[in-house]
């Protein structure tokens, strides 16, 4: 769910600008503005809902970022699964099974949001152009007070299977209202954010992976 | 008179018919592997590995784009549009035919199923139990709620029960991955994609496949893409009409060249027109003769047997050469000046067609193939030239004895031109040897690029798909054959314990073997006695599912396995599965016909080790191959070879002539004068940068078999004038001349040919003729007096 983070960042500039009018130059700017944001804390709702199940499966899950790519990412409260991560790779830890797998920067792919991980670069030191050479903006559009942005990951093998990444906010207070992410199968992952706190003190050592006693696993390319 | 006429009109016909249906019968072998020799291990294994996995019917289209979102619609763009194309296209493939359509991946699923361990089906047969098959089904759902991998929620969703679970790592590990890039459809960063096409019909011959290129290309290359986009056209039929069209090229426009040059000193010698146009008239009649009687003895032409028009045509108008300047001076019947022209043209010509037939000795069957054509070329050439242009050649004759004289003969003639020419070829000889002396033999180059064509965009473009579909250049084939489907699983079962040997002990890095991919029918009878009786409980499971909060269409990939594992129970064994999806997943792994069974793998070996691990798999029907590989075996062994036949066909040469010259003197200057002219040759090669290769070691053996001759022609005068050095030089100055610088325009013409091994043949013959015209010319005649003052002195 990396691209959530990078969703936060915007969402916080976002507050601060509404656009009136569906326009790239409205990304451009408030991409421009988030050089600002060194951390973020969340608590989100997943809801998976995929093809082949009766009904929709839904979690509760918390995250944080600290500029310029540090995140932990944690799924179920308590935690079933934690991500953390950085720009050398991730470590997917299963505290349930005492199970944990570390991935190079390159399988980031593999990642559910990682479609749309050059959103992390993006809002810390981007700019639309950057921003543009790895995410394709699909579409912008509003109704009412909700903005939609479409997008897809140009990265082959990070967009592979995906239709679409939707992120909706308010286009008056800016506010985060959902991320998706469709799959081509109509199957999708939704996650809606609460709580969100911009450049909050965040714990030592939230970032740091303590596996004693887990078995691990490396992932190579 | 009336028989006489129709004896020549039915000749006439005979002949137009001879040449016609001859010609018909030439096709062109565009495999460099048909050049090489085939009883080495890597060309086996390669040719194995090019015949049963290339696809001759299917060109291979790139398309390079500045973004990846462009390459994606660019290529749905243009597949669409060849899809259209009915009238020329049967079918196009631009990404993994399971992306469109997952649920044809189940029957290769069954067949893996069915091949998997006793152990796994056990385990698999245990799931599916009544006991088991709830709790499987809540896993599953854990997982769904918190994996984080797409590919894990995409497989689970889709097979709840773990049907395929245990076959994830056989996918990814004997596939290198479903991906696109792994099976060969893009690029990692998406800006790269390939398209399969393949013809409406297959192509008959080359001309076919050509032409269906051109129309191909000049349809895509219309097509409006965006800007930025880039076409490239590779695979078999490319490579087909490529090369075929640039060996006619080269045959023709060699073949050209040689009769403009011949021409142009022909006019230079005699200025006289009618008997130059009878002489061209009569070379070209050679060449359809000889090229016909090749459409009749041979199957196919290889890049290399396409350049004997040229070296035919320089050697057989020797012949002419010889006959016409004998007729200026001869004042006898026609066939007094036929007998005596053929007593010296059967010496030259048999040794050079001996010369060249004996390149059959050669294991190169491309370098058999220009010897056969050339020496037979030779053999129709002396006929001919007997026979048809003696005639003509005694009917043009000046009846003056003024004008019998060329305008080069006087100046071969005169004491001053002998002094220059005797200062030159020693200055020359020199030079040549030492530069080998300061710069040493040629150096060798025996890779595999020799071999290839100057100049390849169909080559370009194979390079430039491979360097972005595969990151390792270096990795070896793994090629297992067999007569049966055990044979093969036997082989397979011994070369993998050998990699996991050799992995262990780090020669080798990685391997991906075929083996989990390859049928075997005892396991495949166990399984399906142990999953058929599975599908009577399909009921039982699709309840399971719907308790545990599945769709029915989450069991539709179970159903289907076991459906099929039930129908098979009465089918022969073992099941190939045969569907497209299969058959592309299959097609670059397996082969599998009657008495023809084959099994490809890749070994990644640890830099160093790629010698000794292809050395080390040397049992029956396994072959570790690469292009790499093949040019460093041809490099042991082609120099020895070649060396054993050179001195094989000198001793031959010897012979012959300790018979013909019965003069101790004369063959001790014939070595000599041999032994000269191939130090002087490595000379000029190393001076002028050129390095020895597949096919120009091959010059060694013509050169013995062309260039001898003059020196052979000027020992035979000079034994027979007691000597008389002036004189023998009057009488062959000229001829040799002639000979050596037409027969050197001929090899000469060939190093412009679009096949570099052909085109190093012909640059190093042409240099080889010229120095042993020289120093035969000037320094054998000056040995020859010096021995004889010498021994007389003595």
């Amino acid at each position: 769910m990396l691209v959530i983070l990078a969703c936060l960042k915007l969402n916080s500039l976002l507050a601060d600008s509404a656009p009136a009018t569906p326009s790239l130059s409205l990304l451009e700017s408030l991409i421009d503005r988030q050089k600002d944001i060194r951390t973020v804390s969340a608590d989100f709702t997943q809801t998976r809902t995929l093809r082949t199940l009766r009904y929709p499966l839904v979690i509760k899950g918390r995250l944080w970022f600290q500029s310029p790519d540090q995140f932990r990412w944690e799924l179920g409260i308590p935690p079933k699964t934690i991500v953390i991560g950085n720009s050398d790779g991730l470590t997917v830890i299963q505290p349930g099974k005492k199970q944990a797998l570390t991935k190079p920067i390159s399988t980031f792919a593999s990642f559910p949001s990682a479609g749309s991980f050059g959103l992390i670069y993006l809002s810390g030191n981007g700019n639309l152009e950057e921003f543009q050479k790895r995410m394709q903006v699909l579409a912008l559009s509003t109704s009412g007070s909700t903005a939609q942005l479409i997008m897809l990951p140009r990265d082959a093998e990070a967009a592979r299977g995906l239709d679409s990444i939707r992120l909706d906010f308010n286009t008056l207070t800016g506010a985060w209202i959902s991320l998706e992410i469709v799959t081509r199968d109509g199957s999708s992952i939704q996650n809606e954010f609460s709580n969100v706190v911009i450049n909050p003190a965040l714990k030592e050592g939230l970032f740091d992976c303590s596996l004693k006693g887990f078995s691990l696993t490396h992932e190579n390319n | 008179m009336k028989t006489t006429k129709l004896l020549g009109s039915l000749l006439l016909l005979f002949g137009v018919l001879y040449v016609v249906i001859g010609l018909s019968r030439i096709s062109f072998n565009v495999d460099i592997l048909r050049l090489l020799p085939a009883q080495v291990r890597q060309v086996k294994g390669l040719s194995l590995f090019l015949k049963n996995f290339s696809f001759p019917n299917e060109l291979i289209i790139t398309l390079d784009a500045p973004d990846p979102a462009l390459a994606k619609t660019s290529t749905e763009t243009l597949a669409k549009f060849l899809r259209q194309q009915s009238q020329l296209v049967k079918n196009v493939v631009s990404q993994p035919p399971w992306e469109d359509d997952p649920d044809s991946l189940s029957e290769f699923i069954t067949f893996l199923l069915l091949n998997q361990s006793g152990e796994k089906t056990a385990a698999l047969q245990e799931r599916l139990s009544p006991t088991h098959a709830p709790l499987a089904l809540q896993q599953t759902m854990e997982s769904l709620e918190t994996s984080v991998s797409p590919e894990e929620i995409a497989r689970l969703s889709y097979d709840p029960y773990g049907v395929a679970s245990d076959l994830a790592d056989t996918f990814s590990g004997a596939l290198g991955g479903m991906g696109s890039q792994e099976s060969g459809f893009s690029s990692a960063d998406g800006k790269f994609h390939v398209l399969y096409v393949e013809p409406l019909h297959p192509f008959a011959n080359y001309k076919q496949t050509a032409d269906w290129l051109k129309q191909m290309k000049v349809l895509c290359l219309n097509l409006p893409l965006a800007s930025g986009v880039k076409l490239g056209f590779t695979g078999e039929p490319a490579f087909v009409a490529e090369i075929s069209t640039g060996m006619q090229w080269d045959m023709i426009s060699s073949g050209l060249f040689t009769l403009l040059i011949i021409s142009l000193i022909f006019w230079f010698c005699y200025g006289e027109f009618t008997p130059l146009f009878c002489l061209l008239i009569l070379l070209q009649l050679i060449f359809l003769l000889s090229l016909a009687t090749a459409g009749f003895l041979l199957n196919q032409l290889t890049a290399i047997g396409a350049g004997f028009a040229s070296v035919m045509i320089g050697l057989s108008v020797d012949y002419g050469y010889f006959i016409y300047q004998r007729s200026r001076h001869h004042s006898g019947t026609l066939r007094d000046l036929q007998w005596n022209c053929l007593q010296n043209i059967l010496w030259t010509s048999s040794t050079t067609a001996v010369a060249f037939f004996a390149l059959n000795l050669s294991s190169l069957p491309g370098l058999s193939q220009l010897g056969t054509m050339v020496g037979m070329g030779v053999c129709i050439g002396a006929v001919v030239m007997i026979g048809l242009f003696a005639p003509l050649a005694k009917r043009f004759a000046p009846p003056s004895r003024k004008s019998k004289t060329s305008r080069l003969e006087e100046i071969f003639a005169t004491q001053r031109f002998a002094g220059i020419g005797e200062c030159a070829a020693l200055a020359l000889v020199l030079l040549l040897l030492g530069g080998l002396l300061f710069k040493g033999f040629p150096k060798a180059d025996f890779s595999i690029s020799s071999l290839r064509p100057r100049e390849s965009a169909s080559q370009s473009a194979l390079d430039y798909l491979v360097s972005r579909l595969h990151d390792d250049p270096g990795e070896l084939n793994l090629v297992v054959s067999g007569k049966t489907e055990n044979e093969v699983l036997g082989r397979l079962r011994t070369t993998q314990a050998k990699l996991l040997k050799d992995q262990r002990e780090g020669v080798v890095q990685s391997f991906l073997s075929p083996l989990s991919l390859w049928p075997d029918a005892v396991r495949e009878e166990e399984n399906i006695s142990s999953l058929a009786p599975l599908a009577h409980e399909l009921p039982r499971l699709q309840q399971t599912l719907r308790e545990n909060g599945f769709k029915d269409s989450a069991g539709t990939l179970t159903t289907t396995v076991l459906q099929r594992i039930q129908s098979l129970q009465h089918q022969p064994l073992p099941f190939w599965p045969a569907n497209e999806t299969s058959r592309w997943i299959l097609r670059r792994v397996a082969r599998h016909q009657n008495g023809n069974y084959l099994a490809l793998g890749v070994v990644e070996p640890t830099p160093g080790h790629e010698r000794e691990l292809a050395d080390a798999f040397r049992d029956e029907g396994i072959y570790l191959v690469s292009w790499n590989q093949l040019g460093e075996e041809l490099g042991r062994t082609m120099p020895s070879e070649v060396l054993h036949i050179a001195v094989g066909l000198l001793t031959g040469i010897l012979l012959i002539l300790a018979i013909g010259l019965r003069d101790l003197r004369a063959l001790l200057l014939f070595t000599l004068t041999t032994a000269l002219v191939f130090g002087c040759l490595a000379g000029a090669m190393s001076l002028l940068g050129m390095k020895w290769g597949f096919f120009n070691l091959a010059a060694i053996l013509l050169l013995l078999g062309t260039g001898t001759d003059y020196s052979i022609l000027l020992l035979l005068a000079l034994k027979r004038n007691g000597g008389d050095v002036p004189g023998a030089r009057r009488e062959l100055g000229l001829v040799i001349f002639l000979c050596a610088s037409s027969a050197a325009a001929g090899f000469g013409s060939l190093a412009w040919a679009g096949n570099l091994g052909l085109a190093s043949l012909g640059q190093t013959c042409a240099l080889g003729l010229l120095i042993d015209g020289i120093i035969s010319l000037f320094l054998l005649p000056r040995a020859w007096s010096f021995l004889r003052k010498t021994s007389s002195s003595l």
